[in-house]
């Protein structure tokens, strides 16, 4: 490993810590549901690379999911949110003809679900999509502070 | 490797992040953000195509060049949209600064190289030379 290689894989886990994937902070927010079973991953092992990439910010009352699903149509893409699970997915066939000589994504066919938090404002959830990145703008409520009981 | 066609050089490509990086987050989840885009190459009987997945980006923001026998697209984004209002939470994939190298094969005319940014794909046409299209069969009447 040379040394570019090294200060990038380290950025990369450094970066992760700093954002705190499993710190406290980050589990109300929406947290990923089990990629797949363990067996499913060795077994199925093209599928890292239909497997697309996510981020999430965190911006003033708003969650903002992005998913990188370059070249694929947004006719293709649903989004579907039961109770708190947000999943989003493709199920196009593709083309068996077309001949690669290097493949390392396809993502025709995906699935990936999130885990909404409780703060979140189901019904008024939105999405576009752009240079094949699905942003999906999520609101988060206000959390009511504590409440008051007069005695009468 | 097959010699015909274009193959990416790895001491630039992804192999060590595939290595060192990638294999324990296959089972627990993605533990690091890809910097480098994946790219996918087709070959037709008239050229090669290179796929690039670099979304989020505008054509403005690529480059692509050919030095010799090699081929270089990379990409240097300046704006940064939301640095300021907002934290990442989660990044799995960072692609506003990238560079990947590719050889290409003695069959393809350097000078017949086209690019175009859709759906967040990158996709670099190279053709082919004339003597190496594939021809259909060819039929010899006997007299």
């Amino acid at each position: 490993m040379n040394t570019t290689q090294k200060s990038r894989a380290h950025r990369g886990h450094r970066a992760n810590r700093n954002h705190g994937f499993f710190a406290p902070a980050f589990g109300n927010i929406i947290n990923e549901i089990l990629n797949s079973p363990l067996n499913e991953v060795v077994k199925d092992k093209p599928k890292k690379y239909t497997y697309p990439q996510a981020n999430v910010m965190s911006e003033d009352g708003a969650y903002i999911l992005s998913l990188a699903i370059p070249g694929v149509a947004k006719e293709d893409v649903s989004i579907n949110i039961e109770k708190n699970k947000l999943t989003i997915k493709s199920e196009v066939e593709e083309k068996t003809d077309t001949k690669y000589r290097l493949r390392e994504f396809n993502y025709a066919k995906f699935e990936r679900a999130f885990t909404l938090s409780d703060d979140v404002d189901i019904d008024n959830i939105s999405a576009k999509f752009e240079n094949g990145v699905l942003t999906i703008s999520i609101p988060t409520v206000k959390e009511a502070g504590p409440k008051k009981v007069e005695i009468v | 490797m097959n010699t015909n066609g274009i193959t990416s050089n790895p001491a630039f490509g992804k192999i060590f992040d595939e290595l060192f990086n990638r294999s324990i987050s296959d089972i627990v989840g993605t533990d690091f953000t890809s910097e480098s885009p994946s790219v996918n190459i087709i070959e037709t009987n008239e050229s090669f195509e290179l796929e690039v997945a670099a979304p989020e980006l505008t054509k403005q923001d690529f480059n692509v060049s050919i030095e010799k026998d090699q081929l270089t697209i990379s990409a240097d984004r300046k704006i940064e949209e939301y640095e300021n209002t907002s934290t990442y939470k989660r990044k799995e994939y960072d692609f506003k600064k990238f560079s990947r190298k590719f050889r290409l094969p003695k069959t393809v005319d350097k000078e017949t190289v086209t690019a175009k940014y859709n759906l967040g794909i990158l996709r670099v046409t190279v053709d082919k030379t004339p003597e190496a299209k594939e021809k259909g069969p060819i039929t010899i009447n006997i007299d």
